[in-house]
């Protein structure tokens, strides 16, 4: 193996990383100088209350694009935890329970919102892994199955009021930072556990690129990709229960926004649409980037609509980008392989 | 000059790979010319750069007398040249009359669909080759045969002057290759030229009016015009080569010992029949055989790809059923190295380095059960320092290797799981020669540590170096086997052709 | 001309017929109203506006591509084009103006698609997710955010425009509205190019596998600029006879936005999602209709409305497992 410097090493091999570095940092410095009020503390602990509900809509998205599919359920799954929980709660509060009946209360709500991630996950990863159907067309229709039974569920209205306790889980800090938070931090390191210390991570990498291969290898396609919904779909259900903490409320069609948005965070943190590709540390700048535009937007009263706007061009800019790059790495490869053969001939 | 296609002294190369070295080729208006090569001799290649699909890099084309220096897709079907590929380019959703009328309808100009006419013309065109069947019916009805005829009349359809057929018989059966055989020399009495690629010696020679060999891009042999057709013993020493190191195994296998691996009545219905093979620590067997003996579906059925229906695998004494999964096969230490690394093999946008460690990836767990990171860079180092790769850089993606690279790297995938068993199916196909020799060398002292090993390979100076024994098959079955101590190129070529067991399917 | 009809009876469409039949008898046993007339009249102006998309979906998808945005560009162009027209003052625009002002839009913004999906081969699904959302933002935040109820004349005449009318059996009448001629013209036209045109048989063509197309010789992004211009031209004619229908114009009408799938699941089911699928402008129109059908009358099944969602997703479901016998060997979920 030829010897480089450590730097150039590490440079090429966090290319990712440093860019999206460079971009988060250049959207801060606009952002905090288009208005004055950004830098404030409250706009900090703000943003830090917002940030879970996308950033683990977008580790769960981001898991099924590294196999090369798309969950269009994501929203359905989180929403219809939600609402699965705060039906147990409502109940509980408004029978008045307390102490630790309350607390049995919102253990059980928890574990039943936990396990309707669980069963979502496990239908779209079997039906998906089993059939070789398209995942975006699977999905689609689950996402309204989803929905559709949360609907049910809820006749339609809005479920709320429960625990204030459990309340208190969503609207308050610890040590400085907003406890959701905490939560997402959580999220992601065990994302980053998954993805580069356990052997499963390795070979949801080696599925995306290439299945035959994998198949020749001995990795147990079906295997990888059920377990990867079925995390996707227990991270869901994690962000169901912090929407209920963090809102008092389960609704059926909750932020269905959502699942575009998940879908630009991944891909602005640099994972392959084509899948075999994603980094948590991209992710989370991706995700710190698109914080830090709607916040900025806020400030800027530019509205929801501008929002939406901005969030298709981003994508569709980030989409070409990475095309246009790719073309050039290729078209630049090309000319040296060209130039490298035509030295050969001529010795 | 009377030839459709000219090529002279013509080179063409991949990112360093040497696809054409100076070759020279002609076809003649109206002749069957056949072309014989082994994988990766440049055949398909040339096809390419007649049809217009890669441009070449130095040499001279003439299509029809007009000189190219680039040729187009599309001129190069205006002056009368049709591939049919592999695949057959068919369009399932569309009936018989539409595939076959297709280029007309793209091509014309008109705007509307005359259906009638379609079948009619259509008609005409099945009536040009005897091939009676509904034009009405839909493409995704047939079976493989029936669409190979569709394929080729869609070729005479667009007033085809030279018919190019890539491996056409792989998939056939004995009575539908003669149907095939038949309608090309229909063709021929209609004055089209046809250029067949193929390996099945007994149809080329069949009918053949002249036969190209090529060699490493090169053509090593033409049959002369009027002069009566090499003998098969002939094609293949020219298909094959003479050069080989001198090198043999210079170890002796106790065949005392329990086998690694054994086969008992192995059989798949279409594939291979009454399979019995044994395999000792430290032996290089071979198998080899001419394309569709079945060599390929048995290395693949050893491995867990594909199951074997009856019959039983023994591992080291142990009888059982034959794999149903590659996982099954994988915990018994058997790996295998497809021939195809392109996409079997390998991960082309992953680095080199996980691509190396793709199986062992267990080995590097901590005491918590994670993987750790050291442990993992120090795996890389090591897998990646058993072979020499010159100008490797671990963290590039694999398809930035050579060919020889790329197999090497294959090889230190599976080596690194330490398996008792290797399988290697065509090793050194597409590689340059100093990488072979380096492959070749690993075998060999993989071999010695007391691994067993099974090389599959057309390549017959490949397979006498490295086995200490050799199976040929030949229709499915074990024909002959042989001891390489006192074995020459010639005779094992002249198995390879021997004509004398009939057709197991 | 038998072959020709034993073959129709073994497809999908010839089930899908049986299926609508069949639910139709049973759903007339419960409540024998749906066997009249009028009840057929109603279903058809229901149907009008879902049958247009569903035909330029169908088109995207029979050339092997994707468009989530299709329902975002006809109402951004149907609303551009009225605010525009009111803005001016001109209620007395005709029809024709209207309708070519919308399709113009239509189809400029499916140009973009193009563009981004052949020239930067970008994947389908996500790129026209980014076009869906960048419409929908750009709606509100650069045109307007006003419903508007008045809408020029000529669409009021057109809303109330009627073929003939039909009673049922409580006295309420319903009309045959003359959208549906728009439809029936509309699907005789894209049947007319899809089977019996050298354009069709291309489009068929790079749908089966692109690849062969091109070695036949087919200009392959030529073919799929014109159909996405096509597509266009069809939602841009759509967005306006759903405005018109609605008798008001909004940004975000919700009966399109949000309802891709129902769009989506008509496709597939009318034409199947494997090899064999040709794309039958037949089977979409049977498939709107039943979708449609099913969900206004799940209420007879004694399933409350608000259950419409899962139903179809569980329809979508049911219909993509039935087909996966023509599959071969899974992949890893792939788009």
């Amino acid at each position: 193996m030829q010897q480089e410097s450590t730097m150039r090493v590490f440079y090429r091999r966090n290319t990712d990383t440093i860019r999206l570095l460079f971009i988060t940092i250049v959207i801060f410095i606009t952002m905090s100088s288009l208005s004055s009020r950004f830098l404030r503390p409250n706009n900090f602990l703000s943003m830090g209350f917002q940030i879970p509900e996308l950033g683990l809509y977008s580790i769960a998205m981001m898991l099924v694009m590294i196999t090369g599919g798309r969950d269009l359920s994501i929203v359905g799954i989180g929403n219809l935890s939600c609402i699965v929980a705060a039906l147990i709660m409502r109940d509980g509060y408004a029978a008045g329970l307390a102490g630790g009946a309350m607390i049995m209360n919102i253990l059980l709500g928890v574990m039943a919102a936990l396990l309707v991630g669980v069963v979502c996950g496990l239908f779209n990863g079997i039906i998906v892994a089993f059939t070789g159907l398209p995942s975006m067309l699977v999905t689609m229709a689950t996402s309204y199955i989803f929905t559709g039974i949360g609907v049910v569920l809820t006749n339609g209205e809005a479920i709320s009021k429960v625990y204030p306790e459990y309340v208190y889980f969503g609207n308050n800090s610890a040590l400085g930072l907003p406890i959701p938070l905490w939560f997402l931090i959580a999220a992601l390191l065990i994302t980053w556990l998954l993805l580069n210390k356990t052997r499963y991570g390795f070979e949801i990498k080696m599925v995306g690129s290439n299945p035959l291969a994998s198949r020749f290898s001995g990795i147990n396609i079906h295997s990888v990709l059920i377990k990867t919904y079925l995390i996707s779909g227990i991270f869901c259900a994690v962000c169901g229960l912090e929407i209920l903490a963090r809102t008092d409320s389960a609704k059926a069609n909750y932020a269905l926004t959502y699942t575009f948005q998940a879908i630009l965070c991944a891909v602005l943190g640099a994972t392959d649409p084509n899948g075999g590709y994603g980094k948590v540390s991209t992710l989370v700048l991706s995700l710190i980037s698109m914080q830090l535009l709607s916040s900025g937007f806020n400030m800027l009263r530019l509205g929801t609509y501008f929002k939406e706007f901005a969030w298709g061009v981003l994508l569709l800019v980030v989409l070409s980008a990475n095309f246009l790059n790719n073309e050039i790495s290729r078209r630049r490869y090309v000319a040296k392989m060209n130039k490298r053969a035509a030295q050969e001939d001529g010795s | 000059m009377d030839n459709i296609v000219t090529i002279k002294n013509m080179y063409k190369s991949f990112f360093g790979v040497i696809a054409m070295d100076g070759m020279d080729f002609d076809v003649r208006k109206g002749e069957i010319h056949c072309l014989v090569g082994e994988n990766g001799c440049g055949k398909s290649t040339m096809i390419k750069v007649i049809s217009g699909f890669y441009t070449y890099d130095r040499g001279d084309l003439f299509i029809n007398g007009k000189k190219y220096r680039k040729i187009t897709s599309a001129e190069s079907m205006r002056e009368g040249i049709q591939v049919i590929y592999q695949d057959f380019s068919l369009f399932p959703n569309m009936t018989i009359a539409e595939n076959i009328m297709m280029y007309d309808t793209t091509s014309s100009g008109r705007v509307m669909v005359n259906h009638q006419k379609q079948v009619d013309s259509a008609q005409q065109v099945l009536n040009r080759i005897n091939f009676d069947i509904n034009p009405n019916l839909y493409v995704y009805q047939l079976n493989i045969a029936e669409m190979q005829m569709v394929a080729i009349c869609r070729a005479i359809a667009q007033e085809a002057r030279l018919i190019i057929m890539d491996e056409p018989t792989s998939a056939l059966t004995s009575s539908e290759v003669n149907k095939l055989l038949q309608v090309v020399k229909d063709l021929k009495n209609q004055g089209v030229a046809v250029l067949f690629v193929s390996h099945k010696l007994d149809e080329i020679l069949e009918i053949s009016d002249r036969i190209t060999v090529m060699r490493n891009g090169k053509s090593v042999f033409v049959s002369k015009d009027g002069e009566a057709l090499p003998s098969k013993e002939e094609l293949i020493f020219h298909m094959t080569g003479k050069s080989f190191s001198d090198k043999r195994n210079a170890w002796n296998i106790n065949t005392n010992q329990t086998p690694l691996l054994e086969t008992r009545g192995l059989g798949l219905q279409g594939a291979f029949e009454d399979i019995n093979l044994k395999l000792y620590p430290s032996e290089i067997l071979g198998i080899t055989g001419l394309l569709g003996c079945g060599r390929q579906e048995l290395a693949e059925a050893l491995f867990g790809v594909i199951q074997a229906q009856s019959g039983s695998l023994l591992i080291y004494g142990k009888e059982m059923n034959p794999f149903s999964s590659v996982q099954e096969a994988v915990a018994q230490n058997i790996a295998y190295v497809p021939e195809d690394r392109l996409t079997k093999g390998l991960h082309m946008n992953q680095s080199v380095a996980d691509n190396a460690i793709a199986r062992i990836v267990d080995q590097f767990r901590n005491r918590l059960g994670l993987i750790s990171g050291k442990k993992t860079e120090e795996g890389k180092h090591k897998a990646l320092h058993t072979v020499h790769i010159r100008g490797m850089r671990p963290y590039n993606p694999v398809k930035s290797l050579s060919g020889g690279n790329q197999q090497k790297v294959g090889l230190i995938k599976w080596l690194a799981s330490k398996p008792r068993i290797l399988i290697l199916n065509c090793p050194t196909v597409g590689v340059d020669v100093g990488a072979k020799e380096d492959i070749h060398n690993i075998v060999r002292e993989l071999a010695k540590e007391g691994m067993g090993v099974i090389v599959i390979s057309d390549d017959i100076p490949e397979v006498l170096n490295l086995c200490s024994r050799v199976l040929v098959m030949k229709n499915g079955r074990i024909a002959h086997e042989v001891f390489t101590d006192d074995m020459d190129i010639e005779s094992l070529e002249a198995m390879l052709a021997d004509d004398d067991l009939k057709e197991v399917v | 001309m038998s072959v020709k009809l034993k073959s129709f009876v073994k497809t999908s469409q010839f089930a899908l017929l049986v299926l609508f039949a069949g639910t139709w008898i049973v759903f007339g046993l419960i409540n024998p109203s749906i066997f009249s007339v009028a009840s057929f009249f109603s279903l058809t102006r229901a149907c009008i506006v879902p049958a247009l998309f569903s035909l330029a979906l169908m088109l995207i998808m029979v050339l092997g591509s994707f468009d989530f945005s299709f329902t975002m560009v006809g109402a951004f162009a149907s609303y551009c084009s009225i605010f525009i027209i009111t803005e001016l003052g001109l209620p007395q625009t005709p029809l024709i103006v209207l309708l070519l002002i919308s399709i113009a839009i239509a189809v400029l913004l499916e140009i973009v698609n193009w563009f981004l999906i052949d020239k930067f081969k970008l994947q389908p699904f996500i790129t026209t997710l980014g076009t869906h959302s960048m419409l929908k933002g750009m709606i509100l935040a650069f045109v307007s955010t006003s419903f508007i109820y008045t809408l020029p004349d000529s669409l009021r005449k057109l809303s109330t425009n009627y073929l003939t009318t039909a009673k049922f059996a409580d006295g309420t009448e319903a009309v045959l509205h003359i959208g549906i001629l728009a439809v029936a013209i509309m699907y005789a036209l894209v049947h007319v190019l899809l089977q019996h045109t050298s354009f069709g048989r291309k489009v068929y063509a790079i749908g089966a596998n692109e690849e062969a197309a091109r070695r036949v010789g087919i200009n392959v992004s030529k073919v799929r600029f014109f159909t996405f211009c096509l597509a266009g031209v069809i939602v841009g004619i759509g967005g306006i006879i759903h405005d018109s229908l609605a008798r008001c114009t909004v940004p975000l009408p919700p009966d399109l936005i949000g309802q891709e799938l129902t769009f989506v699941a008509a496709v597939i089911l009318g034409c199947g999602a494997n090899l064999q699928a040709r794309g039958s402008v037949v089977g979409t129109f049977i498939a709107v209709f039943f979708l449609r059908f099913v969900s206004t009358n799940l209420i007879m099944l004694g399933i409350p409305s608000y259950w419409q969602r899962m139903v179809t997703g569980c329809i979508l479901l049911v219909s993509l497992l039935a087909q996966v016998r023509g599959k071969r060997a899974p992949q890893a979920g792939k788009e």
